[in-house]
C-alpha cells in the first residue's frame, strides 16, 4: 500500500506499452539493414553477370562503388540505428523485469553522458551524502526531466531502483509526504541497527518498510 | 554534427571494409576477365597495341565455343612467359621472328596456301627457319596491315603471323580438339 501510493506520486521513467514500439522499431531497422546489403550485392552480381571485355572497367568500378557505399550504408544503420534500438529495448526490458529498490537521498549529475558498453547512453549521478560513494545512472533518453530537474545542483530525491538505474523518481518532500499519508515511514538503512536498540530502549521500535533506504 | 562524429567513431571500420571492397571485387573481376584455355583464343602481338580496343573488335567475330578473345602486347608478360607460351597466335616483324622462334608451330605448305591462297607462292610470304615453314605474311613492309586503328606497325618491317606449339586450338597443327586460331588467324591475313 505504501509502495504503491510512493509509485503512484513517481514519475515513471519505463512503461510497458513502449515494448511494442521498439519492437517495431527493431523490425523495421533490421530491414532496412537487410535490404541495404540485399540490394548491394545484388548491383554487384549484375555487374559481374552484366561485364564484357568493352565495359568490364566500368563494371568492376561500379561493384567496388557499390560495395563500398552500400557497405557504409550497412555498417553505419546497424551500429548508430539497429543496435541502438535493440540495446534500449533489452534495457527497458530489464528494467521492468527487475527487483525494484527504493531510495531516498541527495543527488548530484557527475559529468557528461557516457555509454555504458553493449548498452545505452547513461548520464551518471552520485549520491552526494551517501555514507558509501555510490554511483546511479539515469537514461538519457528518457531522463532529460531529471536532469533538467537537478540542474547543476544536488537535490534530494525519492527514486526507484533497478540494478542502479533510475525508473522512477520525485522529489523527496512529495514522496514523504506521500509516506507520512499511508501511515508509515522511512527508515534509515544505515542506522537501523542502532535505532532500532535506541528505539526499543526507549520504547518507540517503527516497523521496518520493505526494500526501503535513507541515506 | 552527430552523424560526423558517429562516423570519426567508427573511421577504420569503414577503411578497412573500403579495403576489403576493393581487394575482393578486384580479384573477383579477374576471374571473370579470364576463361580457361579452352574456352578462349589469345594472339600476342609485337610491338605498341590497343589491347582492350583490339579485343573488342576481335570479338565481334567469335568463334563457336569461344567466350573471350585477348590480344596482348609482348610487354604484357610481366610475370613469366607462360601465357605467352601458351598463346595461339603471335604476329611477329621479320626482324623479331628469329628471337621468338621457339614457341612457332612449323606449317606445312598445305596449310600456308589455305591461308594464303594463290599469294603463298609470293616472294617473302612466309617466313622459313632451316627450310621449315612457320609463318605467313599479315603486312608487306611499306604496306598496311590488319587493324591498323588497334595495332602501332612499323611501317619499314614485314609481319608475319604464327601459330603456337602449343595452342589448343590449332587443329590439326598441334592435334588440338578445335580449330578456331585458323578463323582468328584469316582476320590478319590478306583475303584471299
Amino acid at each position: 500500500m505504501h509502495n504503491k501510493r510512493m509509485n503512484d506520486s513517481m514519475r515513471q521513467l519505463y512503461s510497458a506499452e513502449e515494448i511494442p514500439v521498439l519492437e517495431a522499431r527493431e523490425k523495421r531497422r533490421r530491414a532496412v539493414c537487410l535490404a541495404a546489403a540485399g540490394v548491394t550485392l545484388a548491383v554487384c552480381v549484375a555487374c559481374c553477370l552484366l561485364a564484357n571485355t568493352a565495359n568490364m572497367s566500368l563494371m568492376e568500378g561500379t561493384a567496388i562503388g557499390a560495395s563500398i557505399l552500400g557497405g557504409w550504408f550497412v555498417l553505419y544503420t546497424r551500429k548508430f540505428r539497429l543496435l541502438d534500438t535493440r540495446h534500449e529495448l533489452a534495457h527497458l526490458r530489464r528494467m521492468l523485469d527487475g527487483d525494484k529498490a527504493e531510495l531516498t537521498g541527495e543527488v548530484q549529475l557527475t559529468g557528461e553522458r557516457l555509454r555504458i558498453k553493449n548498452s545505452i547512453l547513461v548520464y551518471p549521478v552520485r549520491l552526494a551524502d551517501a555514507v558509501r560513494p555510490r554511483l546511479l545512472y539515469v537514461s538519457a533518453v528518457r531522463g532529460e526531466e531529471f536532469r533538467k530537474a537537478l540542474g547543476g545542483g544536488k537535490k534530494r530525491l525519492a527514486m526507484q531502483l533497478v540494478s542502479n538505474f533510475i525508473t522512477a523518481w520525485s522529489e523527496a518532500e512529495a514522496a514523504e509526504c506521500a509516506a507520512a499519508g499511508a501511515g508509515t515511514k522511512a527508515e534509515t538503512a544505515a542506522g537501523a541497527s542502532s535505532r532500532n536498540t535506541e528505539a526499543e530502549s526507549t520504547g518507540a521500535a517503527r516497523p521496518a518498510g520493505a526494500g526501503r533506504e535513507d541515506v | 554534427m552527430k552523424f560526423l562524429k558517429n562516423v570519426v567513431s567508427q573511421l577504420h571500420v569503414y577503411v578497412l571494409w573500403a579495403l576489403i571492397s576493393v581487394i575482393f571485387w578486384a580479384w573477383i573481376f579477374t576471374m571473370v576477365n579470364d576463361a580457361p584455355q579452352e574456352k578462349k583464343l589469345v594472339i600476342f602481338i609485337y610491338g605498341p597495341v590497343q589491347e582492350k580496343d583490339l579485343s573488342v573488335e576481335l570479338e565481334k567475330e567469335m568463334p563457336e565455343g569461344i567466350r573471350m578473345i585477348r590480344a596482348h602486347s609482348f610487354d604484357y608478360v610481366v610475370f613469366g612467359n607462360g601465357e605467352l607460351e601458351t598463346a595461339d597466335l603471335y604476329l611477329v616483324p621479320e626482324n623479331e621472328a628469329d628471337g621468338q622462334s621457339k614457341m612457332f608451330c612449323p606449317l606445312t605448305p598445305e596449310v600456308a596456301a589455305s591461308l594464303l591462297g594463290a599469294s603463298a607462292a609470293e616472294e617473302g610470304a612466309l617466313w622459313k627457319k632451316d627450310g621449315v615453314i612457320y609463318g605467313v605474311r599479315a603486312k608487306a613492309a611499306g604496306g598496311s596491315g590488319p587493324f591498323p586503328e588497334q595495332i602501332g606497325y612499323d611501317p619499314a618491317q614485314t609481319y608475319y603471323l604464327f601459330f603456337s606449339s602449343l595452342s589448343v586450338h590449332a587443329g590439326d597443327l598441334t592435334q588440338a580438339p578445335d580449330s578456331t586460331a585458323f578463323e582468328l588467324a584469316r582476320r590478319f591475313l590478306p583475303a584471299r
